[in-house]
């Protein structure tokens, strides 16, 4: 791989975060404006939205990186009726809009609550269908790795498993900027609502991971009893990637597994949310850098049949 | 190249032994508790480019696995070292500013991407020793050097601020020496089929990265090309080795001076704060010393005006003294004292001070400034302030030109009822502080009672004339009195024998009367004498005593002898010498009513015990016909008052006589003990 192949993954894995932490953080928002209420809990995603923003921002500049031409890109969206990566790129277009839309709303705007919450569910509706037009891309009968229905369900799980863990770290950046200047009150919404949260996240976060593994499973021995193209690729994967593939499952078992005790720990009070930066921010890494290998391996150990 | 390896080693070897002993040195630097991890840094890659000059001179093939083994485990632990150093330097010497927390969450992702893309590098066919040096300059190194670069920036950039611009320059020293390793240690990497050196050296990659296939591509992507080893060679005929080692030397000596120069620069400000402190202690003594000062004052002017109550000076001229007193002790230009004539608002000045005169106002002059009738009215201090408007401190100042810029008041009051004011004021702006108002209560106080008690006086003089006329009264009533009742009675008796032509009876009678008019007469001489007898202090008692004797000899006819033994001070209490006369007085009366003795001797002496007087005694002796004293204690009533004074200050008192033996009175009183005379000679004295 080089430049313009790794600019996939950058894309792909940057988008998945946006959409999975836009997910993460509007359930959180949800449950939280029933306990705190709207002004409090809106300040408090405030920043987290704009990191969402400034995350599919980087995927979509990332993105063109891929082209040869990246100055016509728009071009991409004229075959939406038939092309799937047109509509990925509607999809995405239209997310990183309404992203910054519900930006806007947020540090600019006291009022809207109808109009956040509905902007917030749409937005990740629209991303939502854009990791489901980006999988849906790889379903090509010709590459019989990537051509199952697994394919689209891992891009979705990955998107879940790299949302719980970014929204963790964007509470608590939040936390930490604010701390010295927000009220003493909104602070300890801040930090109860990390506490409380961060249990739900570990666990959707370990559920997936465990979900996304069993998936990877069935895929191997679907490579292994396939054609000769699936053979290639199963022999590649265990083969010349053997070492990315077991790094890449010790990664995010030891992301997740680490984010989960902490968030335990966090919510047994044995420890303050400003002692569980460095943890929650080194799982959060572990399971990027599990998830990037993944992509990787799911570009790298692809082989083509036919024309 | 084998010399430049060992300089090279040599030099890093030289930064971790001197920066470990700078650590022998005491202090408490926080850049001296992350000079640990350079010490180690520098001691772990200089073996790790000594393994590399014994790997170029060339071994044994086992030998050299083990030292490649050896190097692949400390090029990856040197560089962690190097990064926790950057760390401590970047984030515990100062205190990061909040938004950089912002940061380590940003840079998850970009680190992430890029620790997944040097992990993919492990699995090509490339030797593993150059993905590990590769990623370890690029992940530890290159981040470490740049965060201690940085590190030491922000260091030259608070010294700067501070004004040391010696230190802030050794400081940007120091960052720039750091940000060269961090391009030299960091950045330059050798040359492999992968990036980010990959990129930069397309044209020099000779298969692909993961097949193993001829090159896919000799586009450099727009990037620069010469960030490896050999293209450092070739641009600047040196090997990197050398800029690395000259980055070395760069680091450690400017590192050492650097913490010699925060221990002189910490030693110097410690300095500065023992001087602060030292005269923060002197001041303290000072103000201290001046305090007392100022409480001696105080305390002295106080016990002067009590005195001078005690004393019963005058009122006016008590009044004088306190605002003259009281002016300087503030530190006032000016303090007036008014009394109230009447009823509010009608309050006179009754003295002041001001710089150049005190005085006591005869002529009314009426107070109408509305803070000195205010305070009066609700009987409370007052103390102005510099929002207070000018005219408001008008008419407090009399007899000067100039108006008073501050000023306190309080008022004077009697039985809780207001009488007068008293005030102090200034010139110059300058508040009066809280002492200042409550001495001025004080002072205020002081006038209260020396009215009060000037008051009291007046009625006490009042009551003693009372007293001493229903003394003279009773004194005329039972002498003169009845000597002219007696001698009316006389007369018409007289005037019978006359009739009757009885001449014997009637010279009788003439006789009679005669001796009762001299017995009057010397009782109406010896009460003259007796109330012409004062203890004047210009005379003294013994004076007074001299003095008393020698008239009552020359009235009645009676030899008297004066012996006075004591040689200077009686060192008796006042009250004690005001008895002692009259002890003399009644038993000098005694001796002429009662004793008919011709010869009276009065004899004063001092019992001394050591240089002490212990006691005076006193002795009155007559020849005349004496008495029977009376063993049963019953007193005639001039012994009974006689032995009262003597006991009411402390004496004793007593009386031997045989009938035709004479009397002797004896009396002692004790003297005062030696600190209280100290104290009565100061008062007189002053």
């Amino acid at each position: 791989m080089n430049v313009r192949e790794w600019a996939l993954p950058v894309y792909t894995i940057l988008m998945q975060v946006a959409v999975g932490s836009m997910l993460g953080l509007w359930l959180i928002r949800t449950v939280a404006i029933q306990q705190y209420g709207r002004f409090v809990t809106d300040r408090i995603i405030r920043i987290p939205i704009l990191a969402v923003l400034l995350t599919v921002t980087a995927a979509i500049i990332g993105s063109h990186f891929h082209l040869s031409h990246p100055v016509f890109s728009l071009l991409a969206t004229l075959n939406l009726r038939s092309s799937w990566l047109s509509r990925e790129v509607l999809f995405t277009i239209s997310f990183f809009t309404t992203i910054g839309s519900l930006s806007y709303l947020h540090w600019f705007t006291a009022g809207y609550p109808h109009l956040k919450t509905g902007l917030g569910w749409l937005a990740i509706a629209l991303g939502l269908l854009s990791v489901y037009s980006m999988s849906k891309i790889y379903l090509l009968p010709t590459h019989s790795s990537w051509n199952s229905p697994l394919t689209v369900i891992s891009f979705i799980l990955t998107a879940v498993i790299l949302g719980a863990t970014a929204v963790a770290v964007l509470l608590l950046m939040d936390l930490k900027v604010w701390e010295e200047v927000a009220e003493q009150t909104e602070t300890a919404v801040r930090e109860q609502l990390i506490r409380q949260s961060f249990v739900w996240l570990a666990g959707g976060a370990l559920v997936t991971a465990v979900i996304n593994l069993i998936l990877n499973l069935i895929l191997i021995l679907h490579l292994s009893q396939g054609d000769l193209s699936a053979q290639i690729s199963f022999s590649l994967l265990l083969g010349l990637y053997q070492p990315l593939f077991g790094l890449r499952y010790i990664a995010l078992f030891t992301g997740v597994g680490w984010f989960s005790l902490t968030a335990l720990i966090l919510f047994r009070n044995a420890k303050t949310q400003h002692e569980i930066i460095t943890p929650i921010y080194l799982s959060c890494l572990l399971v990027l850098i599990s998830e990037i290998l993944g992509r990787f391996l799911f570009y790298a150990t692809h082989v083509r049949t036919g024309i | 190249m084998i010399t430049i390896y060992f300089f090279y080693g040599l030099a890093f070897f030289s930064l971790g032994l001197a920066a470990s002993l700078q650590l022998r040195h005491d202090g408490d630097l926080p850049l001296r508790k992350q000079i640990p991890w350079l010490a180690a840094f520098g001691i772990a890659y200089a073996i790790s480019a000594w393994l590399d000059m014994f790997q170029t001179y060339g071994t044994d093939p086992e030998l050299n696995q083990v030292i490649n083994l050896l190097r692949m485990i400390l090029q990856p632990i040197s560089g962690l070292l190097l990064l926790i150093f950057g760390w401590g330097v970047l984030t515990k010497i100062l205190p990061l500013p909040g938004w950089t927390h912002l940061i380590p969450g940003l840079l998850i992702v970009p680190v992430a991407f890029v620790i997944a893309y040097a992990s993919t590098t492990f699995i090509t066919p490339s030797p593993i020793e150059i993905p590990i040096d590769i990623w370890s300059r690029y992940l530890l190194y290159l981040p470490g050097s740049f965060m201690a670069g940085i590190g030491f920036l922000r260091q030259w950039h608070e010294q700067k601020k501070r004004g040391y611009s010696e230190v802030a320059r050794l400081m940007l020293a120091t960052g720039i020496a750091f940000l060269f390793e961090a391009f030299v240690v960091g950045l330059v990497v050798p040359a492999a089929p992968y990036g980010p050196a990959s990129y930069y050296n397309y044209n020099r990659t000779v298969y692909d990265a993961f097949t193993g296939d001829q090159a896919v591509s000799d586009k450099p992507f727009g990037l620069v090309n010469w960030l490896d080893y050999d293209r450092v060679l070739e641009t600047t005929g040196l090997p990197i080795q050398f800029w690395r080692m000259l980055s070395a030397i760069a680091v450690t000596a400017l590192v050492v001076t650097g913490l010699d120069v925060f221990d002189a620069l910490r030693k110097r400000q410690m300095q500065q704060l023992q001087n602060e402190r030292d005269r923060a202690q002197q001041s303290a003594i000072t103000a201290q010393t001046a305090a007392r000062q100022t409480a001696e004052n105080w305390t002295d002017a106080l016990i002067s005006i009590s005195r001078r109550i005690a004393e019963l000076n005058d009122v006016d001229d008590i009044l004088l003294h306190i605002v003259d007193n009281g002016r300087n002790l503030l530190q006032s230009n000016f303090m007036g004292l008014a009394l109230l004539n009447g009823a509010l608002p009608d309050l006179e000045l009754k003295c002041f001070a001001n710089d150049n005169q005190i005085g006591i106002v005869n002529s009314p002059i009426k107070i109408k400034n509305p803070l000195i009738l205010d305070t009066l009215l609700y009987s409370k201090s007052y103390c102005s302030s510099a929002d207070d408007p000018a005219h408001s401190l008008e008419e407090l100042c009399f007899f000067v030109e100039q108006s008073a810029r501050a000023a306190a008041i309080v008022s004077l009051n009697l039985d809780d009822k207001p009488i007068g004011a008293l005030w102090i004021a200034r010139y110059e702006e300058g508040a009066y502080s809280e002492t200042d108002l409550i001495w001025l209560e004080c002072l205020a106080d002081q006038v209260v009672i020396a009215i009060q008690h000037g008051l009291m006086t007046s009625q006490l003089q009042s009551f003693s004339i009372i007293e001493e006329r229903g003394r003279i009264a009773r004194e005329m009533h039972d002498g003169l009195a009845q000597v002219l009742g007696y001698l009316n009675l006389q007369i018409q008796t007289l005037e019978t024998l006359l009739k009757r032509g009885k001449q014997d009876a009637l010279r009788l009678e003439l006789e009679q009367m005669r001796q009762a008019v001299q017995l009057a007469h010397a009782d109406v001489r010896e009460n003259i004498l007796s109330l012409r007898t004062t203890l004047a202090n210009e005379k003294g008692l013994i004076s007074a005593i001299d003095e008393y004797l020698n008239e009552f000899g020359i009235q009645t006819q009676i030899d008297t002898h004066f012996e006075n033994e004591v040689n200077g001070s009686l060192n008796l209490a006042s009250l004690a010498e005001v008895q002692l006369v009259c002890i003399l007085q009644e038993a000098l009366t005694n001796v002429r009513k009662h004793a008919q003795a011709n010869v009276v001797n009065v004899r004063i002496a001092q019992k001394q015990n050591g240089h002490q007087c212990e006691y005076l005694l006193m002795e009155v002796i007559d020849n005349g016909v004496g008495f029977v004293t009376n063993e049963n204690g019953k007193r005639s009533f001039g012994l009974q008052t006689m032995h009262e004074r003597a006991l009411a200050v402390g004496g004793e008192l007593s009386v031997r006589s045989n009938p035709g033996n004479g009397t002797r009175i004896m009396c002692r009183f004790p003297c005062l003990s030696e600190e209280k005379l100290r104290r009565r000679n100061q008062v007189l004295q002053s």
